[in-house]
């Protein structure tokens, strides 16, 4: 393998991984702070790409302001799912992971009522090729790794400097002492839900150009964030974007060496580090959720 | 005398009143009696309308079928006939098919099923159809449709038929390539044609580097393009590909990751899905198939049917026409027959062959004796193409159904005519 053709497995593996770093973030904050598993946090992440196509090729709207918009709208949906569903069944963590499941199917009805089964797809926002050291990198990846590290720097000013992430973060260790701070848990969770989401419409947003947007687009989504918990830890952040990165780079270098056998070369690795890690790279093992 | 020539002359006037009369009786019959009534022959499809192709497909079927019995039908031994077109959805599966074919049989009583196009619908109710003596025009591309075992199943699109026609023109518009790499959908379609298609290449003088496969659900092709570029091949070839978004996503990851040689694919790509996701500059020089009704000079048919799609829809749509082969090869073979009895117009055809057209140009049943078949069964027909300018199909060239044929015999062997 030559070093240009490193550089650009590796450019590919950062965007895809940071992709995955976003989504499976939001997910974390959800299951975290709420206490969701949330089946239908795939479903979040196509809802925001089907916005962002709506908004940029219907209603002819600026790309940049459309990913915003899109955030905007998965987060207020989210608020209301939780007020109108998991509100009433939190803490029963079966029983908030059928109503998920059971979201995340009208989810994708909805979807293909709405947009048909017909593949979308948005023309890019970053066209062209960048040359270095004889590397080939599209300035698309490149940009959507800028902006997926911009956004997870802003989470991380929100989560450790804001009043809310210290809110999330007191009811994440202890919600009866967070409670009884005068923190009112049920905002918290609510505002969980709509960040954790909208991180997943963001990222459905700023994939819109570069791959296709279908009805079913969540559901492989959801698998391979499944698979960055599983190697960075359940609860963990860091770990979350560490099992991110891996994840990406293992598909990326494994569509290279393996082909599309490189799944067995993920669980592989996912089968390593769970040998010597039970709980995930920064996770600690989970008795009881 | 005189009574004589009475008795004659009343004899006579008699006769010719009599005459007169009769002549007039059987006038009179013949202007009274009602024209033979017009019957209603059922014809049978199924379609996977959950894809854009099936909807497409029945979209174009509701446009020929009633223009068709509007010009009076089909007439078969002196009997006029309207075409009642009954259609389900297959969903592109073998148990939906299957399902959908038995209920066309059983309960709507169909003599003859047109148009399907996927080749898990077909194969899963190939044992009904030939066991109820149900004749079929289908498209698809398994070879399964064109066993030696079948007697009442026809492949009537060019899936099967179209690769050697698709490299002479590949080899007209690119005469230095040597070296190919194929990138193709990792499911049984996919390793079918990449198959078939290493077959053709080869017998073409271009050696085939490497044939990569994708999961049929890839959307980020950046590292299959990355390593398809690496071997610096002169072409790069689409097998099994399909024709919308994915196959843009493609042609973009191949520019992205710095390839820059020619590209072919024996598909006619969809342009404004492609388009949406891919640069103009990823396309350019795509030789690929080109519809029959976008070339310059397009047949009458051609025209027709896009101009009536056109009234109905508003919207020109080019995958309509894929699938509708079908259409054409029944009418002409009932036709040519004269019967609407499956079993004779099967016999006919199979042994005689069938010529017809299609808005493509002509297309005719061949044999397929590299398959062990050696009754008319499978399709060979005129292909136009065309290559991407500027985020357009430009017109290259056509090859007639002669040579599209001897292209097929020099690369699979044996007479097919």
């Amino acid at each position: 393998m030559t070093s240009a053709l490193f550089t650009q497995l590796l450019v590919n593996g950062l965007a895809t991984g940071m992709v995955y770093v976003l989504i499976a973030s939001g997910l974390i904050l959800v299951l975290g702070v709420a206490r969701i598993f949330n089946f239908a946090h795939g479903e979040f992440y196509m809802l925001g790409a089907y916005a962002t196509f709506a908004l940029c090729q219907v209603l002819q709207v600026n790309f940049f302001i459309s990913i915003i918009l899109s955030m905007f709208v998965v987060a207020l949906l989210a608020a209301i799912c939780y007020r109108l569903i998991f509100h009433h069944i939190r803490g029963n963590l079966l029983l908030c992971a059928a109503a998920s499941m059971g979201l995340s199917m009208m989810f994708e009805r909805g979807a293909l009522v709405s947009f048909g089964t017909q593949e979308r797809g948005l023309p890019s926002v970053f066209t062209g090729v960048m040359a270095i050291g004889g590397a080939a990198l599209p300035v698309e990846k490149i940009a959507v790794i800028l902006l997926c590290v911009a956004i997870m720097l802003g989470l991380y000013y929100l989560l450790m400097r804001t009043k809310l992430g210290k809110a999330m973060r007191a009811v994440k260790l202890d919600t009866e002492v967070a409670a009884l701070q005068g923190i009112n848990t049920t905002m918290v969770y609510a505002l969980a839900m709509a960040v954790g989401c909208s991180l997943a419409g963001l990222a459905g947003g700023i994939i819109a150009p570069l791959f296709s947007i279908t009805p079913n687009m969540g559901h492989a989504m959801l698998l391979k964030c499944f698979m960055v918990l599983i190697v960075g830890g359940l609860e963990s952040m860091l770990g979350g974007v560490v099992g991110g990165l891996v994840i990406g780079m293992t598909l990326s270098f494994g569509y290279y060496i393996l082909g599309g056998l490189s799944e067995i070369l993920l669980f592989s690795i996912i089968g390593v580090i769970l040998v010597f890690k039970p709980g995930g790279l920064f996770g600690e093992v989970v008795e009881d959720v | 005398m005189k009574r004589k020539k009475s008795i004659i002359f009343l004899g006579t006037i008699s006769s010719l009143l009599i005459l007169i009369i009769g002549i007039f009786a059987f006038l009179s019959r013949s202007i009274a009696q009602p024209p033979k009534e017009v019957k209603t022959l059922k014809v049978g499809s199924t379609l996977p309308l959950n894809l854009g192709m099936g909807v497409e497909t029945k979209k174009m079927l509701e446009v020929i079928v009633p223009k068709f019995n509007e010009a009076g039908g089909l007439t078969v031994q002196g009997q006029r006939y309207t075409i009642d077109l009954i259609l389900y959805d297959d969903k592109y599966s073998a148990e939906a098919g299957r399902a959908a074919v038995e209920r066309l049989i059983y309960q709507d009583k169909v003599k003859f099923i047109i148009c399907q196009i996927g080749s898990a619908p077909i194969v899963a109710g190939l044992a009904t159809t030939e066991s109820e003596k149900v004749m079929s025009f289908v498209g698809g591309a398994s070879p399964k449709i064109v066993s030696p075992k079948n007697r009442y199943i026809f492949g009537t699109s060019t899936t099967r038929t179209s690769i050697p026609p698709l490299w002479t023109m590949a080899k007209r518009v690119f005469p230095s390539a040597k070296t190919v790499v194929f990138l193709s959908p990792d499911d049984e379609t996919g390793r079918a044609r990449a198959s078939e298609e290493t077959q053709v290449a080869e017998a073409f003088g271009v050696k085939v580097l490497q044939v990569l496969h994708y999961p049929r659900d890839t959307v980020d092709f950046s590292s299959i393009a990355a390593k398809a570029k690496s071997f610096n091949s002169d072409l790069i070839d689409y097998p099994g590909a399909v024709a919308g978004t994915q196959f843009g996503l493609q042609l973009k990851a191949m520019y992205a990751a710095g390839f820059r040689g020619g590209q072919i694919s024996a598909i006619t790509p969809q342009m404004d899905e492609i388009t949406a996701v891919a640069s103009h500059e990823a396309l350019e020089g795509l030789l690929c198939t080109m519809q029959g009704t976008e070339v310059p000079d397009p047949y009458p048919l051609a025209h027709e049917v896009k101009q009536d799609y056109m009234k109905k829809y508003g919207k020109w749509s080019e995958t309509s026409l894929t699938w509708i082969h079908g259409w054409f090869a029944f009418v002409q073979a009932i036709k040519k027959a004269d019967s609407l009895d499956p079993e004779g117009v099967a016999n006919l055809i199979a042994t005689k062959g069938l010529e017809w057209g299609i808005p493509n140009g002509k297309a005719m049943l061949v044999k397929r004796p590299d398959l062990g078949n050696n009754r008319y069964c499978d399709t060979c027909a005129e292909m136009a193409y065309s290559q991407i300018k500027n985020g357009k199909l430009a017109f290259v060239g056509r090859i007639p159904l002669d040579e599209a044929v001897s292209a097929c015999e020099k690369v699979f062997g044996g007479k097919w005519r």
